[in-house]
């Protein structure tokens, strides 16, 4: 322990050089930017970063890459809470409770405790990295494609098990979605699905444009057959972030404690990270918070367990990454690129051949949080003020970001087709009440939750008794079962209480 | 439209749709070999499950006892708002205003090759800003011109994104604003 804490005090020292914390100051602001612009996505933006880190040695370069994941998960956020858009899927859930508490006229709250709650999430997730990486590394390498269908299968379950009032309706969300992302050659066979012979199918259907086009033009066709008249917020105009006092987090600290395990443990499984993170975090609240019924009106816990769980996969996602050289997303993918451009190959033997690299890394996580949680206080407060413009006005700014950052993916303006497509769908989803959120998640882990599957059936030979006999896909498995079935229980506890009652 | 029917609606939709899908799923024309699953295997259970699903929606909405009783689960209803997802507004409609929006954004997809990206937002922004009752002229005019001009600079200056510069005569326009820009 102590050989890590020197080894950690020596990464501060050179994080603290100028080179480097330019570096990190440029990540951080560039990532918040980055995620904030709905449509733009963070594994785009550290893409389109990559480039400029080729002239700079390797330490700055992933420190920034670095820098911008790290703030890239707290970005999002403000667009969620603030526009309903949320900037990434991990973002989704944020959308319940924070949208909800923004829209009653607690916009700052809402903005604080997600704050907050990426602030704890990323000093959290840090410590966890620093102390637990080997460990958990090793345990990580034994799962297969078993356990992923399994935990994926879980996060499936859990966003359709949040929904009280209509179990029916969430789950074909999550089919239609899930059957979206099934279009185009699949991954195996390389045969078309779907496609009817045409060019812009068989690319398949990217999260991207579902994502941006339900929730970013949906809500604007839905606000525009209203006549853009939503009531004002506040009457005064005057409003100011409000981080959370100690007490009142530490009544939260359940919530705490959970959503930063399941972020930790997302993070360090390849594949599952900030978005599963994210989910399942918000459904475990819904199962197991005080408040649950409450889940989804704009209460903290909402906010707070998918907003630590997204930040505290960051540790997780770096975990992998570093000791096994193994990325589990896609902005940990660009990085181990960056590393590979330099000439470093990530791995257990980098603790030994380059130990300043990875603890400067770790130590620039630490300063990285702190210097993410002093841009999100000081860049929310301007944010604000974008609600008192004009809803008209702001509108068509969401539309045009939301379709420049569909094209910009693939410079293909099929994508803006497919954003009014989804934007219909999006409008005729919230006028059936319908929830998006499902549509997206299966959008977005469908491929991940097919490759699993067919991965598993081809290697255990048509065995559909390995989810059972594994232990790590077995306890998903259990998990996904307790999830389906407790709202089933306790609706029908419900049932009898108010029949007993009325009786 | 009778509310049982509206309630109705949207799952016959996703139910056509999954029955025409599931058929153009056994036509994938590719045999997996041995007893391996195939590329329909996942599609399949897909639209298995949403057609048992809706089947079990539109069961639920006809066995109700309410004429509305779809409104336990079904699109349409008051009492079944799912969690997260924040209430409607209870303002008046104005489907013209929708349909406007709608039709103005496939026009602005539809011309953004022709007019280029400039021309084309500044029609866009100004027009869809006018059809959500915003009244104020010069405000529009100046968001219009000024928010393309803006949009355009940063996404072809700093984000480096080759955005449509649009055909001829249209080009021109887009080509100007380029080199005001500094753009090569």
């Amino acid at each position: 322990m102590f050989d890590i804490l020197h080894s950690l005090a020596a990464g501060f020292i050179h994080v603290l050089a100028p080179v480097n914390l330019a570096a990190l100051a440029v990540g951080l602001v560039v990532g918040m930017l980055v995620a904030v612009l709905p449509g733009l996505t963070l594994v785009m933006g550290v893409v389109l970063a990559l480039p400029f880190t080729y002239g700079m040695s390797v330490t700055p370069s992933i420190i920034l890459l670095t820098a911008m994941y790290v703030s890239g998960t707290y970005g999002g956020a403000i667009t969620s809470i603030l526009f309903r858009i949320p900037g990434e899927p991990m973002d989704v859930p944020l959308l319940w409770d924070g949208y909800s508490m923004a829209h009653v006229g607690r916009p700052a709250e809402a903005l604080g405790w997600t704050l907050f709650a990426a602030v704890t999430g990323g000093f959290i997730t840090a410590t966890i990295m620093v102390t637990l990486a080997l460990p958990f590394a090793k345990v990580a390498l034994t799962f297969d494609a078993p356990e992923y269908f399994a935990i994926v299968l879980f996060g499936f379950t859990s966003v359709v098990a949040l929904d009280n009032g209509s179990l029916g309706n969430a789950f074909i969300s999550l089919l239609l979605g899930m059957l979206i992302s099934a279009v185009g050659v699949d991954q195996i066979y390389g045969v078309a699905r779907f496609t009817y012979g045409t060019d812009m199918l068989n690319g398949g259907i990217g999260y991207l444009p579902v994502m941006v086009g339900a929730y970013g033009l949906g809500e604007v066709l839905a606000r525009l057959e209203q006549g853009f008249a939503s009531p004002p917020l506040l009457g005064d105009g005057k409003v100011s972030t409000r981080i959370p006092s100690l007490a009142e987090a530490w009544k939260l600290r359940a919530t705490f404690a959970r959503s930063s395990l399941v972020g930790v443990l997302c993070g360090i499984v390849p594949g599952a990270g900030a978005t599963i993170a994210s989910f399942v975090s918000y459904g475990i609240e819904g199962q197991y918070c005080r408040r649950r019924d409450r889940l989804g009106s704009g209460i903290p816990e909402g906010i707070v367990a998918p907003q630590v769980a997204s930040t505290a996969s960051v540790g997780g996602h770096m975990v992998p990454l570093l000791t096994l050289g193994i990325p589990g997303s896609g902005a940990t993918a660009v990085i181990l690129g960056a590393f590979l451009l330099h000439g470093i190959q990530p791995g257990p033997q980098i603790f030994q051949t380059q130990p300043l690299l990875v603890y400067t890394i770790f130590a620039s996580v630490f300063v990285g949080v702190i210097g993410m949680g002093l841009l999100g206080y000081f860049a929310i407060r301007p944010l604000i003020k974008v609600l008192y413009l004009p809803e008209a006005i702001v509108s068509v700014f969401v539309v045009m970001f939301c379709l420049i950052g569909a094209y910009s993916e693939h410079n293909d303006v099929s994508d803006l087709w497919m954003i009014v497509v989804f934007g219909v769908v999006g409008y005729l989803f919230e006028r059936w009440r319908f929830p998006i959120a499902p549509m997206v998640l299966g959008c977005i882990l469908g491929p991940v939750a097919e490759g699993a599957l067919m991965t598993t059936m081809i290697s255990y030979h048509n065995d559909w008794t390995v989810f059972f006999t594994r232990p790590v896909s077995a306890a998903a498995m259990a998990l996904t079962a307790v999830a389906l079935l407790y709202p089933a229980i306790r609706g029908l506890r419900r049932r009898r209480s108010v029949a007993a009652a009325a009786s | 439209m009778r509310p049982k029917a509206r309630a109705l609606l949207p799952y016959l939709l996703v139910l056509a749709g999954a029955c025409v899908l599931t058929w153009n799923s056994l036509h994938f024309g590719f045999t997996a070999p041995g007893d391996r699953p195939g590329p329909d295997t996942w599609p399949r259970a897909i639209l298995a499950l949403m057609i048992v699903a809706c089947l079990a929606r539109i069961g639920t909405v006809l066995w109700s006892r309410r004429d509305g009783g779809a409104r336990a689960g079904g699109g349409g209803g008051d009492d079944q708002r799912v969690v997260g997802e924040p209430e409607a507004a209870t303002t008046g409609r104005y489907p013209l205003l929708l349909v406007a929006g709608i039709g103005l954004t496939i026009a602005y997809v539809a011309l953004l090759t022709t007019l280029g990206f400039y021309l084309d937002s500044v029609i866009y922004i100004g027009t869809l800003i006018r059809i959500g009752r915003y009244r104020r002229w010069p405000v529009i005019a100046a968001v219009a011109v000024g928010g393309a001009f803006v949009l355009m600079l940063v996404f072809m200056k700093v984000v480096y994104l080759s955005l449509p510069i649009g055909r001829p005569p249209f080009s021109a326009i887009s080509l100007a604003m380029m080199t005001i820009m500094h753009i090569r």
